[in-house]
């Protein structure tokens, strides 16, 4: 099925939390665009803000605990964070907007069957009839390589392993023929052959639907068979967003290339220490007026207790928040 | 090098009851027979994926579960059979680090208190040595003095791994197991705690038995890899050897599945298993492998293969290697044409 595709643009989006009298800025102004059937690799340590901004841009976060607020959060024409945001939630996530997360029996209620789990939102989006929501359950589940489906729906999460589980809610995620895909770390608690299993699913039901899709993630090597382009996240701001190739070759925010050069360093054949990134000082905050990868940055000056923002470098697209990005071939 | 730790045809094996008359109606098998050692000063990485066993075995070998069958020798004495004082002596001498290190620190005791225990359990020196060797082991981990009077709560994942890892080193053991310790960690982090692991060695003439499900960390890290697989293990190599070529097929699976950070490079062919790992309850007569196999024969299914040593020391346990060579690649082969 071939279905026309909007871009998603987020313009400054602010997540900050507050509990116990404290506060903080777990996502900060974050912006970025992923254009029709695009790919985008979002990458951090844990921490950074990462699976916070998925939340919010499906608005999944308690506003008890946590405020969001952003300029605007479009899918094509339909504003998610505009006026009449709860009706265009409920008319665009789960139907244009499908996602997967990190922990499939979590995601999973575990006293329903995995047919009325996969029911009742098709149900719901697409009006079909229970007899035509139970076809197109088991046809879904086919499709994501789950042998004998039409028994599987009348199952329990607890019937299967972990890779299976994950087939099943990518299954869910597709029901009703979603133009982008949010993926949190979906294979980070499978297996090193699973997790290869589910990403060449993932990656083939791309290409046959012409998906657009956020991965995050914080594997670097993961994201070279995923992304067509990739945003670094520090401290709840991207820092660098780029193409893979600009980001993975020609790294120019200090954080990036230490990132890369640290997970390099485990295929190096030689002996020697790892590469590492210093740790920030205990109880230096992230809060900081300026660049917050300063504490650990082996470049930072003066200028860097003001804060940087992302500014195109060297080729177009390719953006970098640093004060003094590393030119290509330096240190 | 002589061998410090020896394990000989360990087996787990955890009964399963009947909910109400206790009755035993089945067994999971943990760890189904394993052999190997470890020399003083070696770092031998135990791999394998969720469900495998590895974990099982490090907990054995420190006696957190009981072993159900085989032999394990330290340093010369048998662990399974000590109790007493020679307990206590090859406890000095053996100690663990864990996977979480959240769970495995006491939050309710200063860090001081956490590193100096095993000095106080063992009755090491009077309460002025030990807070003086506490100091010590602080600056060795990268922590600052300061430490000892903080509790966990103050410390990243990274620090209390460090806290972790300072506590194991309090008694100058021989060998520590570390069980996933750097899993829990960021990467730029599991550099560190590696490189730390790799100075304490130097300094302490360390063993370390690494259990780790990433392939990646140990090529650089571990003196030789064994491979487990539905408890037992597969495969036992140096890094060098294993990463230029599997002789098991499970191995060879398991490096091709590997992420790695290459842009524009061809990716090497990924050799998908056929099917899950065998239930822990089966107890099937032949290779455990078999059914996700691509390159089983029927002797494959009759009878389990011995673990053989290759004319170049290598270890494996596959009916289809002979002479150091898989020759299920060329069955492969020849399947294909």
């Amino acid at each position: 099925m071939s279905i026309a595709v909007s871009q998603l643009s987020v313009d400054r989006l602010n997540v900050v939390y507050r509990a116990a009298g404290q506060r903080r800025h777990a996502v900060d102004d974050v912006s970025f665009v992923v254009a029709p059937g695009e790919s985008l690799g979002l990458v951090g340590e844990s921490g950074c803000g990462k699976s916070t901004l998925a939340m919010a841009l499906l608005g999944l976060l308690d506003p008890e605990l946590a405020r969001t607020r952003a300029n605007s959060v479009r899918l094509g024409d339909i504003d998610l964070f505009g006026p009449g945001a709860d009706a265009a939630r409920s008319q665009t996530l789960g139907k244009r907007i499908g996602v997967i997360f990190q922990n499939p029996l979590v995601a999973l209620n575990p006293v329903l069957t995995i047919g009325r789990q996969m029911m009742d939102h098709m149900r719901w989006h697409l009006k079909l009839s229970a007899e035509a929501a139970r076809e197109r359950a088991a046809a879904l589940l086919s499709e994501v390589g789950i042998v004998d489906a039409a028994h599987r729906l009348a199952g329990y999460p607890h019937e299967l392993s972990g890779g299976m589980l994950q087939r099943v809610t990518i299954a869910m995620a597709l029901a009703c023929e979603p133009e982008l895909l949010i993926a949190d770390e979906p294979t980070t608690a499978l297996d090193a052959t699973v997790q290869a299993e589910i990403v060449d699913l993932i990656l083939a039901l791309r290409r046959s639907r012409g998906l657009g899709l956020i991965w995050i993630t914080h594997d670097l090597a993961l994201l070279t068979r995923i992304a067509d382009r990739v945003a670094v996240m520090y401290a709840g701001r991207i820092v660098e967003i780029g193409s893979i190739t600009q980001i993975y070759n020609r790294p120019s925010h200090p954080y990036t290339r230490a990132l890369l050069a640290s997970v390099r360093s485990m295929w190096e054949e030689s002996k020697g220490p790892f590469r590492t990134i210093p740790s920030a000082p205990l109880g230096s905050d992230t809060d900081l007026e300026g660049c917050a990868f300063r504490p650990r940055c082996a470049h930072q000056d003066k200028t860097c207790a003001s804060r940087p923002s992302l500014v195109v470098v060297g080729e177009a697209d390719h953006e970098v928040a640093c004060w003094r990005p590393v030119a290509e071939g330096g240190t | 090098m002589t061998s410090l730790l020896d394990v000989e045809d360990l087996a787990v094996t955890i009964p399963v009851r009947s909910p109400v008359l206790r009755r035993r109606i089945a067994s999971i098998h943990a760890l189904r027979g394993v052999s190997f050692s470890v020399s003083a000063g070696e770092t031998l990485a135990l791999v394998g994926e969720s469900g495998s066993g590895k974990s099982t075995a490090a907990r054995a070998i420190v006696r957190l579960v009981q072993a159900t069958h085989g032999s394990i020798s330290f340093n010369g004495q048998s662990v399974l059979e000590a109790r007493g004082s020679v307990l206590h002596a090859i406890r000095r001498n053996l100690q663990i680090v864990f996977q979480d290190p959240y769970s495995s620190l006491n939050r309710r005791m200063s860090v001081g208190d956490i590193i100096g225990e095993p000095l106080r359990a063992h009755t090491v020196g009077d309460a002025a040595s030990r807070r003086r060797r506490v100091g010590e082991l602080l600056a060795q981990v990268g922590l600052d003095a300061s430490a000892f009077v903080q509790y966990p709560v103050a410390f990243s994942g990274g620090q209390r791994q460090r806290i972790a890892i300072a506590r194991a080193l309090a008694l100058s053991p021989r060998l520590v197991v570390c069980d996933e310790a750097v899993s829990a960690l960021d990467v730029s982090i599991q550099a560190q705690i590696l490189n730390l692991l790799q100075d304490l060695k130097r300094i302490y003439g360390l063993a370390y038995l690494f259990i780790t499900h990433d392939l990646g960390v140990v090529r650089r890290f571990a003196d030789r890899v064994a491979v487990m697989h539905a408890g037992r293990i597969v495969e036992i190599a140096t890094p060098e050897a294993l990463f230029a070529g599997a002789l098991h097929p499970y191995t060879h699976s398991l490096l091709s599945a590997i992420p790695r950070i290459s842009i524009g490079e061809p990716l090497p062919a990924r050799i998908r298993l056929v099917s899950p790992a065998p239930s822990p309850m089966s107890t099937p007569a032949g290779c455990l492998f078999v059914k996700r196999c691509a390159y089983a024969v029927a002797r494959c299914g009759a009878e389990a293969p011995a673990m053989r040593t290759q004319p170049d020391g290598r270890q494996v346990a596959c009916h289809l290697v002979e002479k150091g060579q898989p020759m299920w690649v060329s069955a492969a082969r020849s399947i294909k044409e």
